[in-house]
């Protein structure tokens, strides 16, 4: 049975000089951070927030750990980014994980159908050998 | 004896369920996702569907349920051929992989009496000793073209201006037809040249040997002679004289045309389609510059940036549409590309939009000094000095080292789409394609970071536009469906 987790992308606004990973781009930048009060997902994995987090990598760099049964998210802009598209950015960020813990669910669900699809799809092609 | 299954079979809870078959989903809008199947099918589904499907919660009567059915995104006990079905569709779609490489081009020459500000080959203006192409090695090149077990080999003269080298152009027509003999392959050439040097003698050979004409024309002259100077200034005059030429030789049938976007392109699609209208043509490729050779130079390629250009791409769009409406067919070319993936079962072989990538197993490059690249960009940026997809030689490397090499198979292993971060996930990775060498030059890696990437943001954006554009007006579906079917 797989472990319960939590994403935690909340978000709260500070002076990040001194961050370790943004002191080096450019002081006084936004940066999320978990909140206490984190919004609980079931039954993703580190995966699944892994895949989503790529996703939006053109703006946001990510630091994603799994710390007693939850995962920890914490995005940080890569450019200065108001509260408002930073929340707006928060909230497709939570639906990409639940698109891809869904893409996860099917991919492992049909796995063999995919897999007997391709070998009827190549079984007569020659390329097989 | 019953024709049909009494209403009780639809309406009964199935024993067994349902199977899923893969699919690949993502979000067109707020409320719509789009469903691709294996073989590129797709349809249409709310959130709440999507949730039920995966769940198995969907009702055997529903009309979701017999399209999702029809479409193969699920399975039940009545759909026993439904797998082999599918199979034979994915065998369909990857049916060019089994021919290899169809497309050979022939770099004759690198000179031009052009001088483009945008070119991406790198045109050079003298020295023919250096720049043309010599028998030998054309020999040589078309002793590869007929190892590809291709049935179909499109042999296409390149440049510079490849006119500048026609005698090696004969010479080559003439080897390829001879050894086709013995070869019995489906043989097809292809001249792309600006038609300035066309002469009655060229076109003579060409009517007699069938071969295609590709030119370039950018829109009205003013914009057509900016973008393509050349001493005269009338790069347009001759261009449209040489389409009126060759479609009288050859045919109207075997002459096209290509335009390129520039910063001045960018107000003016209209205008542009217009040219192509009034010089009887049925189609254009709204084209974006490349990366590559003098347009990076000129930095005439920074000039726009991919927002931008999917402006004046979808204005172009909407005005071709306006025209189809108007009871004229004229279609876009790389959207007709796109829809003949979407709509059909086959893929065109178009070499920047193919999974593995086109690069070397579907189209080759000889170059006028014998080397061999694995695309035509590829031997753009070897002109620029980065020769990462140079394969090997003509002159010193035998067939199976140059297409077995495992820098080219590396690249195609990296690159390919349905393995690649985000791609890997992406709904639209079946009309979409892998790009190592635009990668490569813009990101510095062959797979690409698919965030940041224009080749991504760009085809996304006209693939979610199509699906919309056919979701919103069943007129314009039908329209795009006719595209397809030309």
């Amino acid at each position: 049975m797989q472990r319960q987790s939590s994403i935690s992308a909340g978000v709260s606004l500070e002076n990040a000089a001194g961050s370790d990973l943004l002191s080096s781009v450019a002081p006084l930048r936004p940066r999320w951070r978990a909140p206490s009060a984190a919004p609980r997902c079931r039954y993703t994995t580190i995966d699944v927030v892994k895949r989503a987090a790529y996703r939006f990598s053109d703006r946001v760099s990510f630091d994603i750990r799994q710390e007693n049964g939850e995962i920890i998210c914490q995005m940080y802009p890569l450019s200065p980014m108001a509260e408002e598209e930073a929340q707006a950015l928060l909230k497709t960020f939570r639906n990409e994980v639940l698109d891809q813990d869904l893409r996860r669910v099917i991919a492992d669900e049909t796995a063999p159908m995919r897999n007997a699809i391709l070998a009827f799809a190549f079984s007569r092609t020659g390329l097989q050998n | 004896v019953a024709r049909f299954l009494p209403i009780e079979h639809f309406e009964r809870p199935l024993a067994a369920g349902y199977r899923l078959l893969p699919f690949r989903f993502a979000r067109l809008n707020d409320t719509e996702y789009v469903l691709t199947n294996q073989a590129g099918e797709f349809t249409l589904i709310t959130r709440d569907a999507l949730e039920a499907l995966a769940a198995h919660r969907l009702s055997m009567g529903a009309p979701l349920y017999q399209d999702l059915k029809a479409k193969h995104f699920l399975l039940d006990d009545d759909s026993d051929v439904a797998i082999e079905l599918l199979a034979v569709k994915v065998r369909t779609k990857l049916r060019r992989l089994a021919e290899f490489t169809a497309l050979h081009i022939f770099v004759v020459s690198l000179r031009c009496e052009h001088a483009c500000p945008y070119c991406q080959v790198s045109r050079q203006s003298d020295d023919k000793a250096a720049f043309d192409m010599s028998r030998e090695t054309a020999a040589k090149a078309l002793d590869l073209v007929f190892r590809s077990p291709s049935p179909a080999l499109k042999i296409e003269f390149q440049g510079g201006e490849p006119l500048l080298n026609f005698s090696l152009i004969r010479d080559i027509v003439t080897w390829a037809e001879h050894r086709n003999l013995q070869e019995r392959r489906r043989l097809e050439f292809v001249i792309a040249t600006n038609l300035a040097l066309i002469s009655e003698d060229i076109l003579a050979f060409c009517r007699e040997h069938q071969i295609l004409i590709s030119t370039s024309l950018d829109g009205p002259p003013d914009l057509h002679n900016r973008n393509r100077p050349r001493p005269g200034g009338n790069s347009h005059e001759l261009a449209v004289k040489g389409i009126e030429r060759a479609r009288a030789a050859l045919g109207r049938d075997r002459v096209s045309a290509l335009m390129t976007t520039t910063e001045a392109s960018l107000n003016r699609v209209r205008e542009i389609i217009d040219e192509y209208v009034r010089y009887g043509f049925d189609s254009i490729f709204l084209r974006p510059l490349s990366p590559y050779g003098f347009a990076v130079k000129t930095r005439w390629y920074a000039s726009y940036d991919t927002d931008r250009w999917l402006q004046f791409y979808r204005e172009g769009l909407a005005y071709i549409i306006e025209l189809n409406r108007s009871g004229l067919f004229f279609a876009e070319q790389y959207a007709a590309t796109i829809l003949a993936k979407m709509l059909t079962p086959f893929d065109t072989g178009y070499v920047d939009l193919m999974s593995p990538a086109g690069a070397g197993i579907a189209a080759v490059v000889y170059n006028y000094d014998g080397d061999v690249y694995a695309s035509d960009e590829a031997r753009m940026l070897a002109e620029m000095g980065d020769k990462t997809f140079r394969l090997g030689s003509v002159h010193t490397n035998s067939y199976e080292q140059i297409f077995l090499s495992e820098h080219l198979l590396d690249t195609l292993e990296a690159s390919f789409a349905g393995s690649a971060p985000l791609c890997a996930d992406c709904a639209f990775e079946p009309f979409c394609g892998a790009d190592p060498v635009y990668h490569h030059a813009t990101q510095g890696d062959v797979v690409g970071h698919k965030p940041t990437s224009d080749f991504c943001a760009r085809n996304m954006a006209i693939f979610r536009h199509l699906i919309t554009l056919m979701r919103s007006d069943r007129e314009i579906r039908r329209t795009f469906t006719k595209w397809v079917a030309v």
